[in-house]
């Protein structure tokens, strides 16, 4: 099908691990990211925005494909009935995604589908740990560990397999660990910061040279940047506009080593300033992000085709900062990493307004499907279309609750899932909207609960004292868990049972 | 009476007790067999039991006015 001559470019920028708070147009310092400022002028700014979830492998199926992950047994979108891609191809669109170097939203989790061409940018991933355990090797064999940087991951985990046999032969191993694992522990780092601050420059290159001749029919473009998610490194510069000073190279690693204690449960491992300095260096990447975001949309402006651009940016979830005793985005469901911006500018609009309106990341495809006027499939989509709400007309979202998922392995974080078989994952599920929060844990059979009215900062947990409440998040967690299982068996067996009805 | 007793490979039976254990959506092996198989041969009583306890939960809520 040929795109028709009127349908406009559709630009979709996901900045990984973005919290709302931290732009202008959400009430922080307009100085962070003057660009996303300038097009919030003219866009819709969604003042409450939900992911599905609290880290890119849970929220990720529901922005691109409007699914909750539990639908699927396996992370990704692979199973899923519809992409977002796959929907604008369908209409014509030329399709092109640049995802700056995360794996859970590359090909190896379906993500590729409907894109003429995905580049995920995977080279400097390691392919012997972390998510890549869980994938085949052969599909791994594409990406490879290079430069100089992974030399030295690969100098440092060759060293600390070599030294722990003899060291834990001797029982020295834990005794001379103040000794051994600071030095390891730097090395691993500074290579992570060099991996990264390489992989920024090669990715926002890449994207420079693609938009210098953009295909001439519409296109669907899709931005993944990493630049504000860990480990923050952001260069001096960036950290002297948002505070007025640098840390060393020395001192933001000190600052990972320490957040990487808290992941792994010494909550003291942070103090009060270290907190103020990571946010800072937060900050400061968002401020490089901004910049990067910036030159994208100048060069569409230039090409007189930012005008005619459907344009939405987001975040597939936020980031803690201690606000829960913890740092990143681990698999619990506070609104740190729940809430998102949501910006959202139609074609030739030059006026923006802000929608109260709460919806989810889940909204995204029916909301484009419905704009371009295109038809999706019976029950593809968990979501309902927002288009109303952008062409100014009212929309009820009265007794809706926007659901988020997450899932955790052996060690509590979802690094070490085996990603292609979620059958067996430990799962916590919330429910949520601007008044309460019910969150459950499938596996722990527990729940906390806040009202969201009286306690936004989600710390006074009500399960105790509210039984109806606490029945109400753990009743609701049970019909969604059981609802999942039986997709899958649906699925599973599509005809009906084998051998059919008794 | 008949006996209606379905002896499961312990094997299966160790996997499925794992998947209840973390998923929190089945009280035992039992009632995830029970759910399975009412689904596969479209049997919709647990379904229209779920749907109907969401349902009064949801109201509950909106009753309370957090919806």
């Amino acid at each position: 099908m040929a795109a028709r001559a009127d349908m406009p470019d559709v630009l979709l920028v996901t900045v990984d691990a973005l919290r709302p708070d931290r732009l202008g147009c959400y009430g922080g310092d307009r100085a962070m990211a003057p660009h996303i400022d300038r097009l919030a002028d003219s866009a819709c700014v969604f003042e409450t925005a939900w992911a599905a979830g609290p880290n890119t492998p849970a929220s990720f199926p529901g922005l691109m494909a409007s699914r909750t992950a539990f639908q699927s047994g396996s992370l990704g979108v692979g199973e899923a009935p519809v992409t977002l891609a796959e929907l604008l191809r369908s209409q014509g669109y030329g399709t092109f995604g640049f995802n700056a170097g995360n794996p859970y939203v590359s090909r190896f989790f379906g993500y590729d589908r409907g894109f003429d061409e995905l580049r995920s940018f995977l080279e400097h991933t390691p392919t012997d740990g972390g998510v890549f355990d869980h994938v085949p090797q052969d599909e791994a064999a594409g990406t490879r560990v290079s430069g100089a940087a992974s030399a030295v991951r690969r100098a440092f985990r060759g060293a600390r397999a070599a030294l722990k046999v003899p060291l834990r032969a001797l029982g020295l191993l834990r005794p001379l660990e103040p000794l051994w694992r600071p030095v390891l522990d730097h090395m691993r780092y500074w290579s992570r910061f060099r991996v990264k601050l390489d992989l920024e420059e090669r990715y926002w290159s890449a994207v420079s040279d693609w938009l210098e001749a953009p295909p001439e029919r519409p296109f669907f473009l899709w931005l993944h940047p990493m630049t504000v998610h860990e480990p923050y490194c952001p260069p001096a510069r960036c950290q002297r506009e948002v505070a007025g000073r640098a840390l060393s190279m020395r001192r933001m690693i000190a600052l990972r080593r320490a957040a990487g204690r808290v992941a792994e449960g010494d909550r003291s491992a942070l103090s009060d300033r270290d907190v103020r300095e990571l946010r800072m260096l937060y900050d400061a990447e968002v401020r490089r992000m901004d910049e990067r975001l910036g030159v994208v949309l100048d060069a569409l402006r230039r090409q007189g085709r930012l005008e005619r651009c459907l344009l939405i940016v987001t975040s597939d979830h936020g980031e803690q900062f201690m606000e829960h005793g913890r740092c990143f985005h681990p698999s619990f469901h506070f609104n740190e990493t729940l809430r998102v911006p949501l910006l959202v500018r139609l074609p030739g609009e030059d006026e923006g307004r802000r929608v109260e309106r709460e919806v989810g990341l889940v909204d995204l495809l029916p909301t484009v499907a419905d704009l371009l006027g295109a038809e999706l499939p019976d029950g593809a989509c968990v979501g309902r279309s927002f288009a109303p709400l952008l062409r100014g007309e009212e929309m009820s979202t009265e007794g809706r609750l926007f659901v988020s998922e997450s899932f955790y392995g052996p060690h509590g974080t979802f690094y070490q899932l085996d990603c292609r078989d979620l059958r067996r994952v430990k799962r916590r599920v919330s429910f949520q909207n601007r008044c309460i929060k019910l969150a459950a844990d499938g596996a722990a059979g527990t729940c906390s609960v806040f009202d969201l009215r009286s306690d936004p900062g989600e710390e006074d947990d009500l399960s105790g004292r509210r039984p109806e409440l606490e029945e109400a998040a753990m009743g609701l967690a049970r019909c969604h868990f059981r609802r999942a299982e039986r997709e899958r068996v649906r699925r599973a067996f599509p005809g009906g049972p084998p051998g059919g009805r008794p | 009476m008949p006996d209606h007793t379905v002896k499961l490979d312990p094997e299966l039976h160790r996997r499925i007790a794992e998947l209840v254990q973390n998923s929190g959506a089945f009280d035992s092996v039992e009632d995830y067999v029970n759910c399975v198989l009412a689904e596969l041969f479209g049997e919709a009583g647990l379904h229209e039991a779920d749907e109907d306890r969401e349902r009064m939960l949801r109201q509950r809520l909106k009753d309370l006015g957090y919806m």
